[in-house]
């Protein structure tokens, strides 16, 4: 399957001009009727008529979830290009470190242990627990990958993808044990926030995620030249006066940090770091200096679409959005695959 | 949709008089009370659990842990009822904000707390006479299933032991233990819950615990009762209960599973009334 690369000076700004369609989109679409003119007006407050329930659908319901939205879409997209790019790997996602079952049992524990004393604790305190142990889950599990896949000649790849796997499985059978110990509340709340959801966008969460994309996508495009010499091999990448070792340990840490504070802001939600870069290669080739941008930008607008289809698709009620992630991601993966064994075989 | 909108705000600062209440009902436990005091006209929409005790045509929000602020908002409801479990806790904020008045009530397990609930509800919607009328006859019907099992134990018969099973296809079988509505009905209509002891709320038993804890009879949801084929579907799927008393007797009885969730209530208490007479004839 050979498709024309485009430039990235035609395709980006394309891609931004349907960012900035689907943000119009997301904001003027919901359960809730509201007329275009009526959700311009709620951005202009000081001199509008609105109803105040429309004001709040408005500013404090659409817009922030909106705004999440592209912040977590563009992270996951840039950390799965990045892991894609450092694993040589192009099934590698920030799934496979282990940062997204480290931090579901992180997450988990918080529900399980914390969710049984919540009449008894302030509420404010059990809901900042989950997304605490998440990332702290996250984060532990990143190490124990990172540990065990290095030793005094450097960090394997290939053992720590093996590690990722283990821990991912240990997580998962973890979670599996508590499924016996905790209540039907518990195990309701777990499953919910394992299918990710941007409902509870915000404003400090907001602009948590809009300063990690931005850290992330600076240091990210400093490296893209060593990721690029990576795609070639390590040795060559060393050769080619890479500090292979200190590339390996600072993407992974931030790759570890980006995903874990999308994981504690709203769940697990698959398939976004898989599958964007792949569509960013199939447009622009595998240059990583046009590849992040595009998969940031791809990712952002991709989750948006997803995110409007799980808020109005079984309204008045609304899914998680990791089920429609997965219900688009899903076909196109194993697509992936067939395109894969064409290539191998 | 103007006009409505400035309708229900102007309402929102008078008192609330039942007529132009507007009510979400997050909760079966609710939805029921509602129904059985005459408020049935004034609910918008429900959560899921409620569904079959509405009309068709009445917009079900999904799972009331996980509700749409903007749904809730743009039913433009006067008024939000659920449990404890009710949320996401922003939901609940925007939806406070945006004036919609948010009235927690207990979803116990007692029957101090559905007489509890009643008079919440008697009180939310104004309607205190139907209320009491209520709690009379909720009242009532507990002192039917006592009178009944005083005459069951003059008669000198020993207790039944009722073990709650559900049996999702491929998957171990669930036992109903402490803390749950299957025990409290199993307890109110007399009879005892082996499984109490061993475990707390819905949890999959291995076939052997089952076996151990000897029940007379076993109790099955209906939804369980309908897919797994019935009571000769039940011993085939698990073939060790031929070896307890249930299994010996064929003894299996059936539970409307609506009146398993949402604490428990009005449907609940019918049902150990009906369960009662069943166990001690």
């Amino acid at each position: 399957m050979q498709i024309q690369r485009l430039p990235l000076k035609i395709v980006f700004p394309v891609g931004l001009s349907l960012l900035f369609l689907a943000v119009a989109t997301s904001v003027i679409v919901g359960p809730m009727a509201i007329t275009l003119s009526q959700s311009l007006k709620a951005f202009t407050p000081w001199q509008s008529e609105l109803p105040a329930h429309i004001q709040i659908v408005i500013q404090q319901i659409r817009l922030p979830r909106t705004l999440l939205c592209i912040a977590i879409g563009a992270i996951l997209a840039l950390c799965g290009a990045v892991m894609q790019g450092l694993f040589r790997n192009p099934l590698a996602d920030p799934g496979i470190i282990g940062v997204s079952g480290g931090a579901s049992l992180g997450a988990a524990l918080a529900i399980v242990l914390f969710g049984s004393l919540a009449s008894s604790f302030p509420i404010l305190l059990t809901l900042g627990t989950v997304p605490i142990m998440a990332f702290l889950g996250g984060a532990v599990s990143t190490w124990l990958v990172y540990t065990l896949g290095t030793d005094k000649n450097g960090t394997s790849v290939t053992i720590m993808l093996l590690a990722g796997v283990a821990i991912g499985a240990l997580s998962g059978a973890a979670l599996g044990l508590m499924n016996y110990f905790a209540d039907d509340q518990a195990l309701r709340d777990l499953s919910l926030w394992t299918m990710g959801s941007l409902a509870g966008a915000t404003w400090p969460g907001i602009a948590l995620a809009f300063s990690t994309f931005g850290i992330l996508m600076w240091v990210f495009d400093r490296k893209a030249n060593a990721l690029n010499a990576f795609l070639l091999g390590e040795a060559e990448a060393k050769h080619m006066g890479v500090n292979v070792q200190a590339l390996k340990r600072s993407l992974i840490l931030l790759c570890a940090a980006g995903v874990g504070v999308c994981v504690s802001l709203t769940g697990v939600i698959g398939f976004i770091g898989l599958i964007i870069p792949h569509l960013g290669r199939m447009l622009t080739g595998p240059n990583h200096k046009s590849l992040l941008p595009l998969s940031a930008l791809l990712g952002a607008l991709i989750l948006l679409i997803a995110d409007m289809i799980a808020r109005v698709i079984a309204a008045p009620a609304e899914l998680p959005v990791g089920i429609i992630t997965a219900i688009l991601g899903a076909p196109f993966f194993i697509l992936l695959l067939i395109k894969q064994k064409g290539r191998l075989s | 949709m103007k006009r409505l909108v400035l309708a229900t705000t102007l309402l929102l600062t008078a008192t609330s008089s039942l007529a132009n209440e507007r009510i979400i009902s997050a909760g079966s436990a609710i939805t029921e009370l509602l129904n059985a005091i005459g408020a049935e006209q004034n609910i918008v929409a429900v959560d899921a659990t409620s569904r079959s005790l509405v009309n068709k045509n009445i917009p079900t929000l999904g799972y009331h842990r996980a509700l749409s602020a903007e749904s809730l908002i743009a039913l433009t409801p006067t008024r939000l009822l659920g449990s404890e479990e009710m949320g996401p806790k922003t939901t609940l904020d925007l939806v406070k904000q945006a004036g919609v008045e948010v009235n927690i009530l207990n979803s116990g397990e007692t029957v101090n707390d559905l007489l509890n609930r009643i008079d919440s509800i008697g009180e939310i919607t104004g309607k205190q006479n139907k209320a009491n009328e209520l709690k009379e006859k909720v009242k009532q019907q507990v002192a039917n299933i006592q009178n009944n099992n005083k005459r069951a134990s003059t008669v000198s018969k020993k207790p039944v032991k009722v073990l709650f099973l559900s049996i999702h296809e491929g998957r171990p079988a669930t036992v109903g233990g402490r803390n749950t509505t299957a025990d409290t009905v199993i307890n109110l209509a007399g009879g005892i819950n082996p499984a109490a002891q061993k475990v707390e709320s819905y949890k999959p038993i291995s076939a052997e615990s089952m076996l151990e804890m000897q029940p007379d009879i076993i109790m099955l949801s209906s939804r369980t009762y309908n897919s797994i084929g019935q009571a000769d579907g039940l011993f085939k799927e698990l073939p060790l209960l031929a070896a307890t008393p249930a299994g010996i007797n064929k003894a299996v009885v059936v539970i409307d599973g609506t009146a398993l969730i949402g604490g428990l209530g009005l449907k609940s208490l019918s049902e150990a009334e009906r369960l009662n007479r069943v166990f001690y004839p």
